[in-house]
């Protein structure tokens, strides 16, 4: 009788700790990492929808037939307009998060726009001196936390279901470096994966890994590469570089494909940083778990015009067997490559105003004919400018039509080198080495616009023209539908086939963030972040006045069907 | 009572003053952060030497992307043809401004603030190209 009493106690005892564990299991599920594979199309889980980095959303509720009944669901207000809203909300599970300028980071009812928590960084006053604030341009999500890269140089992990901190983690000196955090992490495992600015800045920048679980380092990789033959003398301490947007990822092959920033000074007058600077301006292909370096591929070899690889978007795209990596540089070329080596496949242009190179190989990827600017005080014209072919904003990959919707901007600029000295006490100072201002391309008036093509060839299908090259990212969904705004503050959806508009909407504030899709008990919404403002913004006034005035706002615009 | 009144009365009277002057010192134009902290310039602010070095530091401190290249429009202020304070423009680049200008107090020697200063000043009298 005692032993059988005893054999009940202990049987109850394993099946409450089974049942215990499996309501842990079941509790941590919802926001768990196993989630935020995509697979759940009501969701928006990371900064592209997806590893593959395709910002598509495979709800078809809302369609070509009914786009036109879009009406507003609700609208949310961030409260900071400085520098507009830059960021991609993410949806997970019926709830909305996002960050706005100042990193404000907000948790929404999906379906009514109510607002669950916020949570306003108490940021270091270094912020106010720093060149890269104080927007930000998305969050990450997983194991129960979203995290953000902060302003003054942290990582900051917050419980998804409270808003209150899980961890806080310092990776940067930003006292010192006046560098930062500004994209979206990636959480890839077990680890938050994310890269700093530092392009314009005399010092080294580097991509992170912390441990999602508690914040610790797990490792870094530094973009400057210690090798005296890619970095002459002393110049590779100042070489700038780091990877301020976000990357992509391929469970299969288990890598992760992160673009790395322009070297510093920007523009060499010849001598500023010998060698080609690697690896600044490529993609990187790293292991997420240890971080170590499988294969590099350098777009701009010794960059002389700020076209940077760091523009954050990578389209894992199997095709014909072959495994490719399409990446979209700020030169307006469109780099595809074998995504398991790095090799290249395919160069294209976006663009058709440029004269930095004559072409590019598309078979080697070769600058052909190099035209830098390099002569100290003489203005020299270039294209495209300094805000790229296209920006650091997103195009979006539909594998139903098996089209690229991406945006483009046919600009130039006048470029002036001077010299410069780094300056790195008391802290790092811009290092630009020249500066610029934006030009009408030859014979004609700048412009931009959305297109829709091939990835891989580059065979354009349609073109949208926008008077102002845009700068907010696309969104297409299986309802056959393409969503951009523009730089006056209407959003628009397209016919993905035909690029004919089929419906608008004036939010009052230009587009710089991402729009997204999701959907809550059943019910398909577009959210569309509304709200002008961007450091390349500060380049439009020399060619359009009127933008000087163009409202600035910070709202998220969630649209439904009647 | 009568001391719990006057507590009440005395703690609304700091508060209303603690609000009048918080909304005096945010509106006052003379204000312009750090303003009075500026001082004497160390040199003669319409050198043309002092001029030229303070253009140098305005186009390697993010021209074109703020205030547009030599002054010209931009998303921040347009500077040319600006008729601006000295103390005023010393202020700004010290502290920087609310809507997103950054402060160069910290970072920047206070002699080549003031030479930034001789520049902007000069902007004054520039034409647009």
């Amino acid at each position: 009788m005692r032993t059988r009493t005893s054999r009940y106690t202990t049987l109850t005892v394993v099946l409450l700790v089974a049942s215990a564990l499996l309501a842990c299991v079941a509790h941590a599920q919802p926001t768990g990492a196993s989630r935020l594979t995509s697979d759940d199309p009501n969701n928006w889980p990371m900064y592209h929808r997806s590893y593959d980095g395709y910002r598509y959303s495979p709800l078809a509720q809302i369609n070509k037939t009914n786009v036109k009944d879009l009406q507003v669901a609700w609208v949310h207000q961030s409260g900071v307009v400085i520098q507009g809203l830059e960021a991609t909300p993410l949806v997970i599970d019926g709830v909305m998060y996002y960050i706005a300028s100042n990193n404000r980071v907000f948790a929404l009812d999906g379906a009514t726009g109510k607002e669950i928590w916020h949570y306003y960084t108490k940021l270091d006053p270094v912020v106010t001196t720093l060149f890269f604030q104080p927007y930000n341009r998305g969050l990450a999500a997983g194991h129960g936390n979203v995290y953000f890269g902060t302003l003054d140089g942290r990582v900051i992990a917050l419980n998804m279901k409270t808003g209150k901190e899980a961890w806080v983690t310092t990776l940067l000196d930003t006292k010192k470096c006046s560098c930062n955090f500004t994209g979206a992490p990636l959480v890839v495992k077990d680890k938050v994966i994310l890269g700093q600015t530092a392009g314009e800045l005399p010092i080294q920048g580097k991509i992170f890994a912390v441990k999602a679980a508690d914040g610790s380092k797990a490792w870094e990789f530094n973009t400057i590469k210690n090798d005296p033959k890619s970095w002459g003398g002393e110049s590779g301490k100042f070489g700038g570089g780091g990877g301020w947007m976000t990357g992509a990822y391929d469970p299969a092959l288990n890598l992760v494909y992160w673009g790395t920033a322009n070297p510093a000074p920007d523009y060499d007058w010849g001598g500023a940083r010998p060698g080609d600077n690697l690896y600044t301006s490529s993609v990187l292909a790293l292991d997420p778990d240890t971080g170590a370096l499988k294969w590099y591929y350098q777009e701009i070899p010794h960059d002389d015009w700020d076209y940077d690889s760091g523009l954050g978007e990578s389209l894992v795209l199997d095709r014909d067997g072959k495994k490719l990596l399409v990446h979209q540089n700020k030169s307006g070329f469109v780099f595809v490559l074998d995504r398991t080596n790095g090799k290249v496949a395919n160069v294209w242009p976006m663009t058709h105003t440029y004269n930095f190179v004559k072409t590019i190989d598309p078979k080697t990827g070769e600058l052909i004919e190099r035209n830098p600017p390099r002569e100290v005080g003489k203005p020299k014209f270039i294209c495209p400018w300094i805000a790229g072919g296209r920006s650091w904003n997103s195009g979006s990959y539909s594998p139903k039509s098996k089209l690229w919707y991406n945006t483009a901007m046919e600009v130039c600029e006048e470029v002036t080198v001077e010299k410069q000295t780094p300056v790195t006490e008391p802290a790092a100072g811009l290092f630009f080495g020249g500066d610029q201002v934006a030009k009408h391309p030859p014979g004609g008036e700048a412009y931009g616009h959305l297109d829709a093509r091939d990835p891989v060839t580059g065979e354009r299908k349609w073109t949208v023209h926008y008077k102002y090259p845009p700068i907010g990212s696309v969104l297409s969904t299986a309802g056959d539908l393409v969503f951009h705004g523009d730089l006056e503050g209407v959003v628009r959806a397209y016919d993905g086939d035909s690029g004919a508009e089929l419906w608008n909407f004036r939010t009052g504030s230009g587009h710089r963030g991402g729009p997204i899709s999701y959907s809550v008990n059943g019910k398909q919404y577009i959210a569309v972040p509304s709200g002008l403002g961007s450091l390349v913004l500060g380049l439009y006034p020399a060619l359009w006045p009127e933008v000087e005035h163009f409202p600035a706002g910070s709202a998220i615009f969630v649209f439904t069907l009647k | 009572m009568r001391s719990s009144k006057l507590i009440v009365g005395v703690t609304a009277a700091a508060l209303l003053a603690a609000v009048a002057i918080g909304w005096l010192v945010d509106h006052s134009p003379g204000f312009a952060q750090g303003a009075n902290a500026a001082g004497a310039p160390p040199f003669d602010l319409s050198d043309s030497k002092v001029i030229g070095e303070g253009a140098q530091l305005f186009r390697q401190t993010c021209t074109g992307y703020c205030h547009g290249k030599d002054g010209g429009p931009s998303r921040a202020p347009k500077l040319r043809g600006a008729k601006l304070e000295r103390s005023y423009i010393y202020g700004r680049i010290t502290k920087g401004s609310p809507n997103g200008m950054p402060g160069f107090e910290t970072i920047m020697p206070r002699e080549n603030i003031w030479k930034l200063v001789a520049y902007v000043l000069s902007l004054a009298k520039a034409e647009d190209p």
